[in-house]
C-alpha cells in the first residue's frame, strides 16, 4: 500500500506542477479539469488505502512509510515519512473525497474567471497540504502542512485580490495562523530537546516517561499544540480571521473554511492525545474554549446578514463541539463530527454558492427572500444540510453530548449543558437561513436579479451538491453500525479511543437535543413569518444583539492592544534608534577616522575615482610585492 | 579544482576587461565565464566525498619568510561549508551578470570585470585554509565593491560608498592585527595547526569577531548597510545582501570559533543577545519601511542576525541550521533584490506609494515574485523553513525563552513579507504602473527560474546540504566539548 499512499499525497502536487507549466498553452476549462482529475486521482487511492486497512486486523492498521531523509544534523533528523492508519484514512478521505467533488463544482462556479487557471492550480496545491498535514509521521512535516494549509488559505482568501477587502482578509489569516504555527513550533522545540525526535510513535510512547503528568513542561507543550490548533480551528481567542476569509470563493470557503482545513485543529488534538492526557489542565482548557466558542458563535450567527457568514459562524460553533468532544476525551466521536460536518457544512456552503451564483454575487440574505420557487433542488438539497446542521440525523453532535454525561466532572458538565444550549441557538440561525432565503416575499433585488431561464445551475455544479447530500445522509450508519460492519468508533479504537455512553445516556441526551433544536427551529420560523414577533422577542435583551452584530469587539480589541502599538513601536524604534543611534554610529567613525587623517587631509580631494585610482594601484603594487617573495 | 575555481574568474576578468569587444560580446564573455565557474562548482558537488573533511586542497610553500621568520602557504581547499559557499558565489555572480545584462549598464566592460574580480576575492576568502591567504581574499573583496558601488548607482552613492568602506575597513584592520599576533606567536598561519592549539586570547578573539560582526552586520553594527542597500545597483545589492554578508557569518564558522572556542563560548550571551535584538529589531524595522528595497534589506539584518543566534547556540542543530540558512537566504534574497531590479526597470522607483497593481495581468509575474517572498518569509515546508526550525532548535537548547522569543520572528516575518508583495502586487495600478507595463519576458525569466528551481532543489532535499556541511563544525558539537578543547 506505500505506492497508494504517495499517489494520494503527491497526485495533487503533480496537478500543481502540470497546470504551472502547461499555463496558458491549456485551454481555461481544460485547466480545470485537469485540476479536477489530480483530485479524483488522490481520492481513488486514498480509497485503496481504505480497502487496504479494512482487510487487515485491528491491531495492525498502522503503517509508516519513508522517501528518505528529508533535513537533519548531527543529533536530529526529520524523515519524509507518511504513517497511514486509520486516523489518517478517515481523513484522507475527508479531505480527498470531499476535496474532489469541491473541486469539480468549481468547475461551473469559476467558469469564465480570467484567473480560472489559477485557482485550480491553489486548489490542488491546498490538497497537497492538506494530505501531508494528515498524513505526516513527525512533528515538523506536520507543522510543514500546517503552514502550507495557511499558504493555500491565503492564496485563495486573496484570490480576487484586485480588491482591498480580499487582501486585508488573506493577511489577516496568514498572521493568525502564523502565530498558530509558533505555538507548535515552541512544542516541536520541547520535543527535540526532552526526547531527541518528533516521530509520532517515539514521541507518543516516551512523552509520559520525560515530561510527568500535569508537570510545567507537559502543560507547555499541549498549550503549544492547543495554540495551532485554536487559530487553524478559529476558536477563541484566535477565531477572527474567519468570518474575514469569506471574502474567497465560495468553494473555497465549503472546503477550506467549513470541510477540511478548519478542522485541523480537532484532528491535532486527536492526534496527540496522548500529549493531552499527559496535561489534563490544557485538556479541560481545549472543553472549555469550545464550549465558549461555540455558544459565542452561535449568538453571533443569529444576526448576521451575509449568508456566508452565517454559515462561516455556524463552521466556528460546530468546531467547537468538536475542541468540545476531544477536550473531554471523546475523540473519536469528535472526529465523526468532524466528518459529517464535513458533507453538511460543504453541502450547505455549496448550496449558498449556488444562490449566489444565480443572485449574480449578491451575498446579502435581506435581499433574497422567496428563492425557493426559483431554486428548488438547491433548497431541498440545503434542507437535508440544515437538519444534520441542528443535529436530527447523523446524531455526531449527540454523541458528544453523550459522552460528556458519561465522563462527568465539571469540563464535562459544562460541555453537556453548553452543548444543549448551543443546540437551541443552532436550531435557530439554521432555520432563519432558509427562512430568509428560500421563504417569504421575494426582495425587488432577488426579483430583479434572479437569472431566469438557466436553471439553477450546471451539472458540474449540482451533482457534487447532490453528492454531499448523499453523503450527509448515509453517514449516520457509520454511528449506529447500522449496514457496516463494523461502527466508526470501533474503526478509530485504536489511533484515537473514545468514551461509550451508556444507551439511556444517549437518549436522554438525543431527546433533549433534538427538542431544543426544534424548539429554535420553530421560534425562528414564527418570528420571521409574523411581523411585530421579532421585535417583541428581540426587546428583553436590550442591546445585546448591536453587540453581536458587532462580533463582540474581538477586532477592536486587537487594533487597540495589538495592532495600533505595535504600528507606533516600529514607527518610533525607526525614528529614534535607527536615525540617531546606529546611523550615528557611523558618522562617529566617519568622525574618528577624519580626526585620525587630519595629518593626510590634503589627498581628501573626495572624489570618488581618484580614491579607486590609488585603492587599485595601492593593490597592484601590494601583489607584486607578495608575487616578489613567493617562491613558488 | 579549487585552485581553477579562484583563478577562472580572476582570468576571466583580465580577459573581459582588456578585449575591445562589443556591448554584446563583453557581456556574453562575462556571463560565459561565470556560467563556466558554476558547472566546474557543480562538478565539485558531485565529486564531494561526504564527510571526507577538507577537499580538492591545494597546499604549497609560498612565502618562506613572511616577516619575523614565519612562512606563507598557499593552502586552498574546501569542506562543505566552503563549497556551498563557492556554489552560492557562482551562482549571485552569474545571476547579478544577467541582470546587468538586463539592466544595460554603463560602461559595461569595467562593470562586468570588476564582478568577476568581486568573484576570484571571495572564492578565495571561501575556500583559503590558511589566514593571511584568507585575509587578502577579505581585502581584495573591498576593491571591486568600492569601484562598484562608487562609479554606478544611486544619488548618494559616495556617502554610501565611503560609509561602508571606511565602517568594514575598521573591521578589517583589527583582524589584521590579530592575525598578525596570532601567526608570529604560533609561528605558522595555518588555519588546521592553529584550530588544533586554541588560544585563550579575549583581545583577539573580539577582533576577529568585530571585523565578521560588521560584515554580516550584527545589531547594531549595521549603520552603513541601508543607504549600501538603497545606493548601489541592484547586482550589487543583491550581491552585497546574499554573498558578501555570509562572508561575516562564514569568518565566525570557520575562523572566529574555532580559533578560540573557550573564549567564544564565555561570550556567547552577548552574541546571542545582540542577536536576538537584531532579529526582532530587523523585522519591525522591516515592516514600517516604505520601498520595496528598505523592506528586504532590513529583512537580510533580521535573517543574518538569527544566523548569528545559530552560530553561538554552539550545538549542532544552530550551526548547522545558520550553514543552510546562510546558503538559502542568499538564493532567496539574491532573487528577491533581483526582482526588485526589474520593477525599478519598468517604473523607474521601488517607492510603496505609486505601486501596486502589478498581479493584475501579469501572471508570470506575480508568480514569481509570490514564490520569493513566500520563501523569504519562510513558509513551512521551504528550505527556509527547516533552516530557521534548526536554529532555533538550537536556540532553545541553549536557553528555552532565547528560542520561543526568537520564534516570534516567524510572525513578524510573515507580516513584513506579505505587507512587500502586497505593496507590489496587489489591488488597483499604482501610479507608476500602467496596463501596457510589461510581464516577464524571456530574458529575465532566465535569470529568475535557475534562482527558483535551486530553491525547489533545496527544499525537496534539505539533508543533501545538511548531511554535507554537518561534519565541519567540531567546534560546535557540544559546550562541554568545547570547554574541553
Amino acid at each position: 500500500m506505500e505506492t497508494l499512499a504517495w499517489i494520494c499525497l503527491f497526485a495533487p502536487l503533480a496537478g500543481v506542477a502540470t497546470l504551472t507549466v502547461a499555463g496558458s498553452r491549456i485551454s481555461r476549462g481544460a485547466a480545470a479539469w485537469v485540476g479536477t482529475l489530480f483530485a479524483f486521482v488522490a481520492f481513488a487511492a486514498a480509497i485503496g488505502e481504505l480497502i487496504g486497512m479494512l482487510g487487515e486486523g485491528a491491531s495492525q492498521r498502522a503503517h509508516t512509510y519513508t522517501a528518505w531523509t528529508w533535513a537533519g544534523s548531527g543529533t536530529f533528523h526529520v524523515p519524509l515519512g507518511v504513517l497511514i492508519d486509520p486516523l489518517s484514512v478517515t481523513e484522507m478521505l475527508v479531505v480527498a473525497g470531499v476535496g474532489a467533488v469541491i473541486v469539480m463544482y468549481s468547475i461551473g462556479y469559476l467558469h469564465g474567471d480570467v484567473k480560472e487557471r489559477r485557482f485550480f492550480v491553489y486548489m490542488d496545491f491546498f490538497l497537497f497540504s492538506m494530505l501531508l498535514l494528515v498524513m505526516a509521521d513527525n512533528f515538523v512535516l506536520l507543522l510543514a502542512g500546517w503552514g502550507l494549509v495557511g499558504l493555500s488559505s491565503y492564496l485563495l482568501i486573496g484570490f480576487w485580490h484586485e480588491r482591498p477587502e480580499p487582501v486585508a482578509a488573506a493577511k489577516k489569516a496568514f498572521v493568525m495562523n502564523a502565530m498558530g504555527d509558533v505555538g507548535i513550533a515552541v512544542a516541536i522545540f520541547f520535543m527535540v530537546r526532552d526526547l531527541g525526535t518528533t516521530d509520532f510513535g517515539s514521541v507518543f510512547s516516551s512523552a509520559s516517561q520525560h515530561w510527568a503528568k500535569g508537570s510545567p513542561i507537559a502543560n507547555w507543550v499541549a498549550l503549544g499544540l492547543l495554540l495551532g490548533a485554536v487559530a487553524k480551528s478559529a476558536q477563541i481567542p484566535l477565531h477572527t480571521w474567519l468570518p474575514d476569509a469569506m471574502e474567497g470563493p465560495t468553494p473555497v470557503s465549503a472546503l477550506i473554511h467549513a470541510a477540511t482545513m478548519v478542522t485541523a485543529g480537532v484532528y491535532l488534538v486527536a492526534r496527540c492525545h496522548v500529549l493531552f492526557v499527559n496535561a489534563p489542565d490544557i485538556q479541560a482548557l481545549v472543553a472549555l474554549l469550545g464550549v465558549a466558542t461555540l455558544l459565542m458563535a452561535g449568538v453571533i450567527a443569529l444576526v448576521q446578514t451575509d449568508i456566508k457568514r452565517i454559515i462561516a459562524y455556524s463552521t466556528m460553533s460546530q468546531i467547537g463541539y468538536m475542541f468540545t468532544a476531544v477536550g473531554i476525551g471523546a475523540y473519536s466521536a469528535g472526529m465523526f463530527h468532524l466528518l459529517t460536518h464535513a458533507f453538511f457544512k460543504g453541502l450547505l456552503f455549496l448550496g449558498a454558492g449556488v444562490v449566489i451564483h444565480a443572485l449574480g454575487g449578491e451575498q446579502d440574505v435581506r435581499r433574497m427572500g422567496g428563492l425557493g420557487a426559483a431554486l428548488p433542488k438547491t433548497k431541498w438539497f440545503m434542507w437535508i444540510g440544515t437538519v444534520a446542521l441542528i443535529g436530527f440525523w447523523p446524531l455526531s453532535k449527540d454523541g458528544i453530548l453523550a459522552s460528556g454525561l458519561e465522563k462527568g466532572g465539571t469540563a464535562a458538565t459544562i460541555v453537556w449543558v453548553g452543548g444543549l444550549a448551543g443546540a437551541f441557538l443552532t436550531g435557530i440561525y439554521a432555520t432563519r437561513l432558509m427562512r430568509l432565503t428560500f421563504y417569504g416575499e421575494r426582495s425587488r433585488y432577488a426579483a430583479e436579479h434572479l437569472h431566469s431561464g438557466h436553471g439553477e445551475g450546471p451539472w458540474v455544479m449540482m451533482l457534487p451538491v447532490a453528492v454531499l447530500a448523499i453523503g450527509t445522509l448515509l453517514s449516520g450508519f457509520l454511528a449506529i453500525g447500522f449496514g457496516v460492519n463494523q461502527t466508526f468508533g470501533d474503526w478509530l479504537a485504536n489511533a484515537a479511543p473514545t468514551i461509550e455512553p451508556s444507551t439511556s445516556e444517549d437518549v436522554v441526551t438525543t431527546a433533549i437535543a433534538w427538542a431544543l433544536g426544534a424548539a429554535g427551529g420553530v421560534l425562528a420560523w414564527r418570528a420571521y413569518a409574523q411581523p411585530g414577533l421579532l421585535e417583541r422577542l428581540k426587546r428583553p435583551f436590550g442591546r445585546t444583539p448591536a453587540i453581536a452584530e458587532h462580533k463582540f469587539y474581538w477586532d477592536e480589541l486587537y487594533d487597540t492592544i495589538a495592532y495600533i502599538p505595535a504600528a507606533a513601536l516600529a514607527v518610533s524604534i525607526y525614528r529614534f534608534i535607527e536615525r540617531w543611534v546606529v546611523w550615528g554610529t557611523v558618522d562617529l567613525v566617519a568622525f574618528l577616522v577624519r580626526m585620525l587623517a587630519r595629518g593626510t587631509a590634503d589627498a581628501q580631494t573626495g572624489v570618488v575615482r581618484q580614491y579607486a585610482t590609488v585603492l587599485v594601484a595601492g593593490a597592484a603594487v601590494l601583489g607584486v610585492y607578495f608575487l616578489s617573495r613567493a617562491t613558488l | 579544482m579549487t585552485t581553477a575555481l579562484i583563478f577562472l574568474p580572476l582570468a576571466g576578468c583580465v580577459v573581459v576587461g582588456l578585449l575591445p569587444l562589443p556591448r554584446r560580446g563583453t557581456e556574453l564573455l562575462a556571463l560565459a565565464v561565470a556560467l563556466a565557474e558554476a558547472v566546474l562548482g557543480a562538478i565539485a558537488l558531485v565529486g564531494f566525498d561526504v564527510g571526507g573533511g577538507v577537499q580538492f586542497a591545494q597546499n604549497t610553500r609560498w612565502i618562506s619568510d613572511f616577516g619575523a621568520g614565519v612562512p606563507v602557504r598557499y593552502h586552498v581547499g574546501m569542506g562543505g561549508l566552503s563549497l556551498f559557499m563557492v556554489l552560492l558565489t557562482a551562482v549571485g555572480i552569474a545571476a547579478a551578470i544577467g541582470a546587468a545584462m538586463v539592466a544595460g549598464r554603463e560602461r559595461v566592460r569595467v562593470y562586468l570585470a570588476l564582478m568577476l574580480l568581486l568573484e576570484f576575492a571571495l572564492v578565495l576568502l571561501f575556500t583559503a585554509q590558511e589566514l593571511v591567504l584568507f585575509y587578502l581574499g577579505w581585502e581584495a573583496m573591498m576593491i571591486p565593491l568600492y569601484v562598484l558601488m562608487g562609479t554606478w548607482g544611486g544619488e548618494g552613492r559616495r556617502r554610501a560608498t565611503i560609509q561602508f568602506v571606511v565602517y568594514t575597513m575598521i573591521g578589517s584592520l583589527l583582524m589584521l592585527v590579530a592575525i598578525a599576533v596570532l601567526g608570529v606567536s604560533a609561528h605558522t598561519f595555518e588555519l588546521s595547526a592553529l584550530t588544533s592549539h586554541p588560544h585563550e586570547s579575549t583581545w583577539l578573539f573580539l577582533a576577529f569577531a568585530a571585523a565578521f560582526c560588521i560584515k554580516a552586520p550584527l545589531f547594531p553594527l549595521h549603520g552603513w548597510l541601508p543607504s549600501a542597500y538603497r545606493e548601489s545597483t541592484i547586482e550589487v545589492t543583491a550581491l552585497l545582501s546574499g554573498v558578501i554578508s555570509k562572508a561575516g557569518a562564514y569568518g565566525l564558522i570557520v575562523f572566529a570559533v574555532p580559533l578560540f572556542p573557550s573564549v567564544a563560548h564565555d561570550w556567547r550571551w552577548l552574541f546571542l543577545g545582540l542577536g536576538l535584538a537584531g532579529l526582532i529589531y530587523g523585522a519591525v524595522v522591516a515592516f514600517r519601511q516604505e520601498d520595496a528595497r528598505g523592506v528586504v534589506a532590513y529583512s537580510s539584518l533580521s535573517q543574518m542576525n538569527l544566523i548569528i543566534i545559530g552560530i553561538f547556540a554552539f550545538n549542532s542543530n544552530g550551526v548547522t541550521g545558520a550553514i543552510f540558512q546562510m546558503v538559502n537566504h542568499g538564493v532567496v534574497s539574491v532573487a528577491a533584490f533581483l526582482l526588485i531590479g526589474l520593477v525599478e526597470l519598468r517604473a523607474g522607483t521601488d517607492r510603496f506609494r505609486v505601486l501596486g497593481g502589478l498581479a493584475n495581468g501579469r501572471p508570470v509575474l506575480s508568480t514569481v515574485f509570490l514564490i520569493a517572498a513566500l520563501w523569504a518569509l519562510a513558509v513551512p515546508g521551504s528550505s527556509i523553513f527547516v533552516s530557521e526550525l534548526y536554529i532555533l532548535i538550537g536556540a532553545f537548547q541553549q536557553q528555552a525563552v532565547l528560542g520561543g522569543v526568537a520564534a516570534v520572528g516567524i510572525v513578524l516575518a510573515a507580516m513584513y513579507m506579505l505587507r512587500w508583495y502586497s505593496a507590489l502586487a496587489h489591488e488597483g495600478d499604482g501610479e507608476k504602473v500602467s496596463p501596457e507595463t510589461p510581464d516577464l519576458r524571456i530574458g529575465e525569466l532566465a535569470i529568475a527560474v535557475p534562482l527558483l528551481l535551486i530553491l525547489f532543489a533545496l527544499t525537496a532535499y534539505p539533508w543533501g546540504v545538511m548531511q554535507r556541511v554537518t561534519t565541519s563544525q567540531v567546534a560546535f558539537d557540544t559546550p562541554a566539548k568545547v570547554q574541553h578543547l
